[in-house]
């Protein structure tokens, strides 16, 4: 190891140096064997750390790559572990690979903690469907300070869709490949935590599900899906409970959030949206989105029907400018959602919410940021002009205890009934027979 | 070229690492030999099973004292302290100010044996550490009260292994994060104190414990813990899993999810998250299911210390012997929005002082459900009734 000084001689540590194994990092050399080997050795000495050393080329600084052809296995560490060490930028792994580059998955899972631990590598898969790091069977791995770019970057997922839990993600910096039709950065299945990361242009940033999961302090830019929530990498909504999204930054994706599947207990705080502007240059100049059209949603925040429940939108501020800032669709059910302190701009609709709200809230303090907010386009709100069941309203049934606020009531006196059109603003909840004011 | 860090291997100071030698007089001098001089040295664990029987202790001038192990290094002894304490030296009037200890397996099988303790250790990491002991990482108070400050613990993962009882996972006393740590089948997972505050537990796992996360006896001279952070976490099959009693309030507790299926631990589930003696909590995005003896959730009735805080976003099933949730009967402050539908109270807040108007109740002793009335009491009706500054006003049945 190169920072070796003092009374530790190199020869005493268990640092597998890729080089000792044949690696040449040149480029050209199929270095897979040497990787492989170093990490056979690790594992088989008891555990140990496999170490790609600095690559200082004729072109120096311009660094040579590790080239790796087949995947580099370590399925077989399962109570021990091993520590993959790099040097950044200066010791790139690099391949065309038909798999992952770094790949544990057996084909009986098995979560076992141990230290599976990545830090500092520079991986890059150049395979149109290839990936960086598979995490399979495991409980506590960690990627820290790694930067990969690939078509997918990271699954904790096993070969046979089992994720591995509390899987921590630090300080990444993770890009999609090629047309990023199809690519993940991050396909999280098992809890956990992801901070500090930055995802780059790919189809979807994060995919999450499963229980336990933070994410904080990222960045997520020019994605089709910044974060999908709930479904796993086959698309079936297996939930994600347990979820803390906070201070985290969204620019220039179609969609930032979806609720593509059910999110359960939690919470969306302190978040920026810069979206998409299919007319106009973004805040950091023209966005380029290599997705298929069909997926230009575009929206800020989406829920989609019966998607969330038990849960807190607060403190986020979003200017799109595509169909609607923030759309929960409409269900049938959706319970104990509190949504408040958002401020909203958008040239088309701000805010698209369901005709049945059941336990759903949403603040005043939401609605007055709105209106001051809005400077272009169409200042639209979450105030009904009519009532679900009224006159001109869509033709939908209200249900009993759903609560709106309107523009057109003639009063707004306590515990009166709305008689129609007015111009006075007040909240206004459905008894069952009809609305009736509930404050101003 | 001049070094300011040095890799201390332990084996140079004759450490075995077999399992079977005690070690502990090597590896301790060799932490010495770091701490002794003005250089700052890592100590280097190579994989290999070290013995000791007594606590490696760091508590000299060690200003900046970093242990590193690989994957496959285990510390493991028997004994009634802990592996590795990192403490205030009170002669020399210092302390370890950056403590670092990364990648190791501390197996301790005594009874009350311990993993890792830090006492006045200031800005110091815990990481990437698997943990088997009874009392597993306590980031506690010295002899001259003071506790680490600013000390994050990062992907650990913790059990007391055959040690349950009176075990505790993590103790904690003042500022730091704890970040992706799975702790495990402890009677207490964590437990936190001092009004210090600035914890935070996010994308943690609490697993099969007694308590997840409970405050308990707060040391001499202390108060309850304020300012701290619940985010992102799981609560697996615990007798309770987030119990706030002695806390001093001022949190943020937000995107749990919390399950608890009867009969898997001892005691059985007794309450998915109860909330006591708290002020200024923000309990928001919580998810409860199980089957709880006494509650999925429970606020308690007539508690003045619930003042300022509001509970948020909040669903409850339990489909064992107790309610779903229990609310306070009295007026608080304590605000509930969209809250699961079960939050039923018997009596009327009282106390206009108390009360803002626009605050809601569901109550269950009204004798009239028509919509607008005016609220009355002793009737049998479940009705939703409003504050609107003078009195109750029916909202819904």
């Amino acid at each position: 190891m190169a920072t070796v000084t003092g009374q530790c001689k190199a020869s005493d540590m268990k640092v597998f140096n890729v080089q000792y194994y044949g690696a040449l990092g040149n480029g050209s050399h199929d270095d897979s064997p040497a990787i492989q080997a170093a990490t056979d050795a690790a594992i088989a000495a008891g555990g140990g750390t496999v170490y790609f050393p600095l690559l200082l080329g004729a072109g120096s600084p311009t660094f040579s790559t590790y080239k790796v052809v087949t995947p580099i296995s370590f399925n077989n560490d399962t109570t021990i572990g091993v520590r993959f060490l790099g040097e950044m930028s200066g010791s790139p792994i690099r391949g065309t690979v038909d798999g992952y580059i770094f790949d544990r998955h057996l084909a009986t899972p098995n979560n076992t903690k141990a230290h599976r631990i990545f830090e500092r590598l520079d991986i890059t898969n150049d395979h149109t469907t290839g990936g960086g790091i598979r995490i399979g069977s495991s409980i506590g791995a960690v990627i820290r300070h790694c930067i990969i770019n690939a078509h997918i970057d990271i699954t904790t997922e096993d070969s046979v869709g089992v994720s591995s839990s509390n899987t921590q993600i630090q300080d990444c910096t993770l890009t999609g490949k090629g047309d990023f039709i199809g690519s993940v950065a991050i396909i999280n299945g098992g809890g956990g935590s992801i901070t500090g990361t930055k995802v780059q242009p790919g189809n979807i940033g994060i995919l999450a599900y499963g229980n336990g999961l933070h994410i904080s302090g990222g960045r997520i830019e020019r994605c089709s899906q910044g974060h999908v929530y709930g479904l796993d990498s086959g698309g079936n909504d297996v939930g994600l409970s347990g979820f803390s999204c906070t201070g985290n930054t969204f620019e220039g994706c179609w969609t930032s959030i979806d609720f593509q599947g059910t999110v359960s207990g939690f919470s969306l705080k302190g978040i920026s949206i810069l979206g998409h502007d299919s007319g106009n240059a973004g805040p950091s100049g023209s966005y380029t989105v290599n997705v298929p059209t069909a997926q230009n949603s575009q929206y800020g925040i989406r829920i989609r029907a019966d998607k969330a429940r038990n849960g807190v939108i607060s403190g986020f501020s979003a200017s799109t400018a595509d169909v609607a800032t923030f759309l929960m669709e409409d269900s049938t059910i959706r319970g104990n959602v509190l949504i408040t302190s958002g401020s909203m701009t958008n040239v088309a609709t701000t805010w698209s919410l369901p005709t049945k709200a059941h336990t759903a809230k949403f603040m005043p303090g939401m609605n007055s940021s709105v209106l001051s907010g809005v400077t272009t386009g169409v200042a639209a709100t979450y105030l009904f002009a009519n009532l679900p069941g009224q006159s001109g309203a869509a033709s939908v049934t209200p249900i009993e205890g759903e609560e709106y606020d309107i523009t057109d009531s003639s009063t707004a006196t306590w515990g009166q009934t709305v008689t129609g059109s007015g111009s006075n603003h007040v909240r206004t909840r459905y008894n069952g027979t009809n609305w009736t004011v509930l404050g101003t | 070229m001049i070094s300011t860090k040095r890799y201390i291997n332990v084996r140079a100071f004759g450490a075995k690492g077999d399992g079977v030698t005690d070690d502990w007089a090597a590896i301790n001098a060799a932490v010495g030999s770091s701490g002794n001089t003005t250089l700052h040295g890592t100590i280097y664990f190579p994989p290999g099973t070290y013995l000791v029987s007594q606590s490696i202790v760091a508590d000299t001038n060690a200003e900046y004292l970093f242990i590193e192990g690989e994957p496959g290094a285990v510390i493991t002894g028997n004994f009634n302290d802990f592996l590795i304490k990192y403490l205030f030296n009170v002669a020399a009037n210092s302390g370890v100010q950056r403590g670092v200890i990364e990648r190791l397996k501390l197996v301790n099988t005594h009874a009350t044996g311990g993993g890792i303790r830090y006492a006045t250790c200031t800005g110091g990491t815990i990481r990437d550490c698997i943990i088997t002991a009874n009392r597993g990482i306590y980031l506690s108070i010295d002899d001259l009260m003071w506790v680490p400050f600013e000390t994050g613990i990062e992907n650990c993962h913790l059990d007391p292994g055959a040690n349950p009882s009176g075990s505790l996972g993590l103790l904690l006393g003042a500022n730091g994060p704890v970040n992706n740590c799975t702790i495990t089948g402890y009677e207490v997972g964590a437990r936190m104190f001092g009004g210090q505050g600035g914890m935070q537990f996010q994308g943690c796992k609490f697993e099969l414990c007694g308590s997840g996360i409970l405050p308990g006896s707060i040391p001499t001279g202390f108060t309850a813990v304020t300012q701290y952070g619940i985010k992102g976490c799981y609560f697996l099959n615990n007798g309770t899993g987030m119990y706030t009693q002695g806390f001093g309030g001022s949190s943020d507790i937000a995107g749990l999810q919390i399950i608890a299926s009867n009969g898997t631990i001892a005691g059985n589930p007794q309450y998915g998250f109860r909330v006591s003696s708290s002020s200024k909590e923000f309990v928001e995005g919580i998810s409860i299911q199980g089957q709880y003896a006494v509650a999925g959730f429970r606020v308690p009735g007539g508690d003045p210390n619930l003042d300022k805080s509001l509970f948020a976003g909040i669903g409850s099933v339990n489909t064992g012997a107790g309610v779903a949730y229990t609310m306070p009967s009295t007026g608080t402050g304590g605000k509930f929005l969209a809250c699961g539908a079960a939050n039923v109270i018997t009596t009327i807040p009282t106390g206009a002082a108390n009360l803002v108007e626009g605050d809601e109740f569901n109550v269950s002793n009204s004798n009239t459900a028509v919509w607008g009335a005016t609220y009355a009491t002793g009737g049998a009706n479940h009705v939703k009734v409003r504050y609107n500054g003078t009195n109750f006003t029916v909202v819904g049945k």
